[in-house]
């Protein structure tokens, strides 16, 4: 069952999480300082936090999309530097698809859900 | 169109009678779209946009285009909410729908827009997508719908172009996701993919094929315009 989004974190709240609370960078997805942070490792079953390959949020490649807009979302959602955003941009352009954020699963589906109200097309799995 | 300048803490740009009614109707059409238990507020759009628009008639093109957006090729993919028109405007009806986490818009639309502006969150686990559909969708067309209203402000404050339209701070990420959904809504219907980039000719009325490509190229350039002034 994967009854991870409950409506309390992702309806009402999603907006309101910092992409930095929720991401600093590829190498830290938790924070145990920031509140929303430590509710949701709190919340997380204990088999699922071990695990062995982290969440990941993926966006793919679409033919619509601006590429200057893509990296927009990407240095004004995740906060990333424009140099790391360009890259990721070009990644998704050249190569189809690239991973833009690693956590839990409820901050991953955070992130999914921002980068459609973006309008990019976007999922989250396991690994790559 | 004149590209979108910065004017101190907000960004401005020129539009024509035509472009602002143009855009009017695309913001209309896209809340159209995502809220079809709202026929109240669709009457009304409509009736702005009949007055806001009187180029319309003499732009048989714009016209042509005025249905291409909310008629889906597969209607079934609109229908889940017809229950709830035909039984009229009850906001206890609509807060019930609103509040059920099972309630039938939830399902994965059929109508390739639709499915375009919700995609799948899993690529490979249709459950984990459709649960994760029901706790988010509602809330995010209701948020693309919010954020369309904010277009149609600004448009409406440039009365029909005699004023520059006026983009504040506030309302940049506004503007700039719905000119992105604008563009996915347009280049679904053209037929816009990786393989056919520059649309598909079968995808809609070949006489209004080229216009709409041209209305599709032209909301890039509004919103290229935008970012670059940012």
């Amino acid at each position: 069952m994967t009854a991870t989004l409950r409506p309390g974190v992702v309806l009402s709240d999603w907006a309101s999480f910092g992409p930095g609370e929720t991401l600093s960078g590829m190498t830290a997805p938790d924070h145990p300082s920031s509140p929303s942070g430590g509710t949701a490792v709190i919340e997380r079953p204990a088999e699922e936090a071990t695990v062995e390959l982290p969440w990941t949020t993926v966006v793919w490649d679409d033919p619509v999309n601006l590429m200057s807009y893509v990296t927009h979302v990407f240095v004004t959602y995740f906060h990333y530097s424009r140099q790391k955003a360009q890259r990721l941009m070009l990644q998704v352009h050249n190569e189809g698809r690239a991973v833009v954020s690693m956590g839990t699963r409820e901050e991953m589906e955070r992130d999914v859900n921002a980068m459609h109200q973006f309008g990019l097309w976007a999922t989250l799995g396991r690994g790559e | 169109m004149k590209r979108f300048r910065r004017r101190g803490r907000h960004f401005q740009s020129v539009m024509d009678e035509f472009e602002v009614g143009l855009m009017l109707s695309l913001c209309g059409q896209f809340i159209d779209l995502l809220s079809p238990e709202m026929s109240d507020l669709d009457l009304e759009a409509d009736e702005d946009d009949a007055e806001g628009d009187p180029t319309a008639p003499e732009h048989p093109q714009a016209a042509a285009f005025d249905d291409l957006i909310t008629v889906a090729p597969d209607p079934a993919g609109e229908d889940p909410d017809g229950d709830g028109e035909e039984q009229g405007f009850d906001p206890f009806a609509l807060w019930e729908q609103e509040l059920d986490p099972h309630r039938p818009d939830a399902q994965r639309p059929t109508d390739p827009v639709l499915l375009r502006l919700f995609p799948d969150a899993y690529r490979d686990d249709p459950a984990a997508s459709e649960e994760f559909r029901r706790y988010t969708e509602s809330d995010l067309r209701q948020r693309k719908i919010d954020e369309a209203l904010v277009v149609l402000s600004s448009l409406e404050a440039s009365e029909r172009g005699l004023k520059p339209v006026r983009v504040e701070p506030e309302q940049v990420e506004p503007w700039l996701r719905t000119l992105t959904a604008l563009r996915l809504v347009v280049a679904e219907r053209l037929g816009i993919t990786t393989d056919t980039p520059d649309g598909d000719p079968e995808a809609v009325l070949p006489d209004a094929h080229e216009f709409m490509h041209e209305v599709y190229d032209w909301l890039g350039f509004v919103q290229e315009s935008l970012l670059r002034a940012l």
